[in-house]
């Protein structure tokens, strides 16, 4: 009997080791968490700048094919807004 | 890594703004050109993430139980550095659905360093002549010359130019872009055509339609010739990477017909009946006129110009109307453009120097671009002055806008007749077409003034020109070799310099087992031409003979240095680095 009882110590100890890791988890797990999409964000903006100047090159040739150039601020905000699309596929933005 | 979380720590605020991403570019910055010949610029991208939210679940669990249910970053950026490398025109920037590997805008031309500082245009173009086969050998280089630009064989390990049946590959392109230039099926006539090397040597390779590949497509990107590393041959041909020559397989027996030619040229048009008829000719080739009527087809120069014409037109949407009607087959016997200077240089090639004036009025067929719609093409520049490299390796690779495409044709025909005949009293003469009619001024005077004792006292001269036929009596000339001949119409034995030199051109063909090489000039000046000897009836002896038809390829060439912005370029990216 006394064996027993002695036996739940552990038990006991284990269940105050997990609530603890839980709350530490919820402190930390989701700041690690975090640190992981930021890196998910930065290699997808890593991996967008090719298509961006690509985009904007084929944008400004096509346009001076056209006969009708683009200023600087046109080709920008029309890569803005092609780079902000990719952004949503990707679920970065919302 | 405790630096990176410190910082995203930080810079998480609770905001409900919502996420934008700004894209912001530097400026281009000029770097030098790669060892392919490509202009390079770099230029910085920076990706601005705001207001990033990630989605938190534990934090509801923390000890404060107070976590929010997202987490906010006020400002994620960061900024790749790309590369852009500028290549000269290829065939990937008109169709970007084929292999960009099969790519490149290097073009299978080799130039001597000399050609970089040669004599420029007014417009500021220099003119480069392509090199062939000249005394009926394989290309002859020289290591100085400064207006040559030369073909090279490069290898392509039978990679982007065979026909794989899709209708995607760089084959399917070359036979739409021919045959949307050229008539229709021209392309199965044009690329298929099996050559051999200039002595008769069969070519086993496909090395024709690889050199075609070389210069559509541009040297593929797995064998772009690299600065100061690729080897050259210029004493070798037909092997990679060298000098490159071939000509047509079969021998064509039958006299001139435009039927001939690659570029087909209307049967009516009159440089048929410069290259129809003529006994000694060589079509294509400068080479030494055969002893029968046989010639070949110089197929490489054929293949050089209906190649850069079909591309350079393609990409400046020109048609091969505008090549034909408009600019085409302009007769510039007296040039007054501004290329007048290279009319005596073509003369020069054609026909030795000294010669040049009895070359009767060069044909030009003449093709410009502009510099918004001009093709651009990187090619190899050899430094032999460079004691290490002594024509061993590609020293430099030079990138220009090809302005200009032409073919210059001449036609050298001159007989000297000597005539021993009591009658005919001319003695000796050199018959040149163009030379039948001549100016005969007459005077007469009048008099418009008297002495009183009924003499004259005043003329009064009136000089009248007019034109008369220059013709050379023929009194003992055979009447039936008259009659066959169509010469001597009005049988007053009165016969013109034309009908002259068909007399001539009957008797050397009639004589032509006897005939002696004579030559003139030296190098790409030299000229032969085959001399009958003892040439002699009715008493009209014929001591020299000329009758050479020759074909030269010029291109006009402008050295550039490309942009990003530049017309017909294609741009490779790549991200060197990121910060």
């Amino acid at each position: 009997m006394r064996n027993g009882i002695a036996a739940i110590v552990p038990l006991f100890f284990a269940i105050v080791m997990l609530f603890g890791f839980i709350a530490f988890m919820g402190g930390s797990s989701d700041t690690l968490r975090s640190v992981s999409n930021v890196k998910h964000l930065q290699h997808l903006q890593t991996k967008l700048f090719q298509p961006a100047i690509k985009y904007r090159y084929t944008l400004e040739k096509e346009a001076r094919e056209n006969g009708t150039p683009m200023s600087e601020d046109d080709l920008d905000e029309k890569v803005n807004i092609y780079i902000n699309k990719m952004m949503t596929l990707n679920n970065i933005h919302e | 890594m405790k630096n990176f979380l410190l910082t995203i720590l930080l810079s998480s605020v609770v905001y409900a703004a919502p996420t934008t991403t700004t894209t912001t570019f530097g400026n281009e910055q000029e770097m030098s050109p790669d060892k392919y010949g490509n202009a390079v610029y770099n230029r910085n991208v920076t990706i601005k993430t705001d207001n990033y939210k990630v989605d938190n679940f534990w934090k509801k669990f923390s000890f404060g139980g107070d976590g929010q249910d997202k987490m906010e970053f006020q400002s994620i950026a960061k900024t790749g550095i790309m590369k852009i490398s500028v290549e000269a025109t290829s065939l990937c920037s008109l169709y970007p659905d084929v292999s960009e590997q099969g790519c490149s805008g290097q073009k299978p031309f080799l130039i001597n360093k000399e050609a970089l500082s040669a004599p420029t245009n007014p417009d500021g173009t220099i003119t480069l002549m392509f090199q062939k086969d000249y005394n009926g050998t394989d290309i002859l280089y020289t290591d100085d010359n400064d207006t040559v630009f030369y073909p090279l064989d490069v290898d392509r390990a039978e990679k982007y130019y065979k026909d794989t049946g899709s209708d995607k590959s760089h084959f399917s392109i070359f036979g739409s872009i021919f045959n949307a230039f050229f008539e229709g099926g021209f392309f199965s006539s044009f690329f298929n055509k099996s050559v051999v090397q200039s002595d008769g040597t069969a070519i086993e390779e496909d090395i024709r339609q690889k050199y075609i590949a070389n210069i559509v497509s541009g040297i593929d990107q797995d064998h772009r010739l690299e600065k100061g590393i690729t080897p050259l041959g210029t004493n070798v041909i037909n092997t990679p990477v060298s000098l490159i020559d071939y000509t047509e397989d079969n021998s064509v027996t039958a006299s001139g017909s435009c039927n001939l030619f690659f570029f087909r040229f209307s049967e009516t048009n009159p440089m048929c009946n410069i290259m129809g008829g003529l006994p000694f000719i060589s079509l294509f080739s400068s080479t030494t006129p055969s002893t029968t009527t046989n010639y070949t087809v110089d197929t490489i120069q054929a293949d050089t110009q209906n190649a850069l014409v079909t591309l350079a037109g393609t990409l400046a949407e020109e048609t091969v109307t505008t090549y034909e009607n408009s600019i085409v087959y302009q007769k510039t016997s007296s040039p007054t453009s501004i290329f007048s200077g290279m009319i005596n240089m073509f003369k020069c090639f054609f026909f030795s120097c000294p010669k040049a004036n009895d070359v009767e009025e060069p044909w030009e067929s003449y093709y410009s671009f502009t510099e918004e719609n001009a093709m651009n093409m990187t090619i190899a520049v050899v430094d032999t002055s460079n004691a290490q490299s002594a024509a061993n390796k590609v020293d430099d690779l030079q990138t220009f806008k090809l302005m200009g495409i032409r073919n210059v044709f001449g036609n050298e025909h001159t007989c000297q007749v000597d005539e021993s005949n009591y009658n005919d009293k001319w003695d000796d003469h050199t018959f040149r077409p163009n030379d039948d009619t001549k100016e005969e001024t007459s005077t007469t005077k009048t008099c418009i003034k008297y002495w009183p004792w009924g003499s004259c006292r005043e003329y009064e001269y009136d000089t009248t020109t007019a034109t008369v036929d220059n013709t050379f009596s023929a009194k003992y000339m055979d009447e039936t070799v008259q009659s066959n001949l169509e010469i001597d119409v009005n049988s007053n034995d009165e016969l013109t310099p034309s009908e002259w030199l068909t007399w001539c051109d009957y008797m050397v063909d009639k004589y032509k087992g006897n005939v002696t090489t004579k030559c003139t000039g030296f190098f790409i000046f030299r000229t032969c031409s085959e001399v009958p000897a003892d040439i002699k009836e009715d008493g009209y002896e014929i001591l020299s003979y000329t009758n050479n038809t020759k074909v030269g390829l010029f291109i006009d060439v402008k050295p550039v240095v490309l942009t990003p912005e530049s017309d017909n370029v294609f741009l490779r990216y790549k991200l060197i680095g990121t910060k």
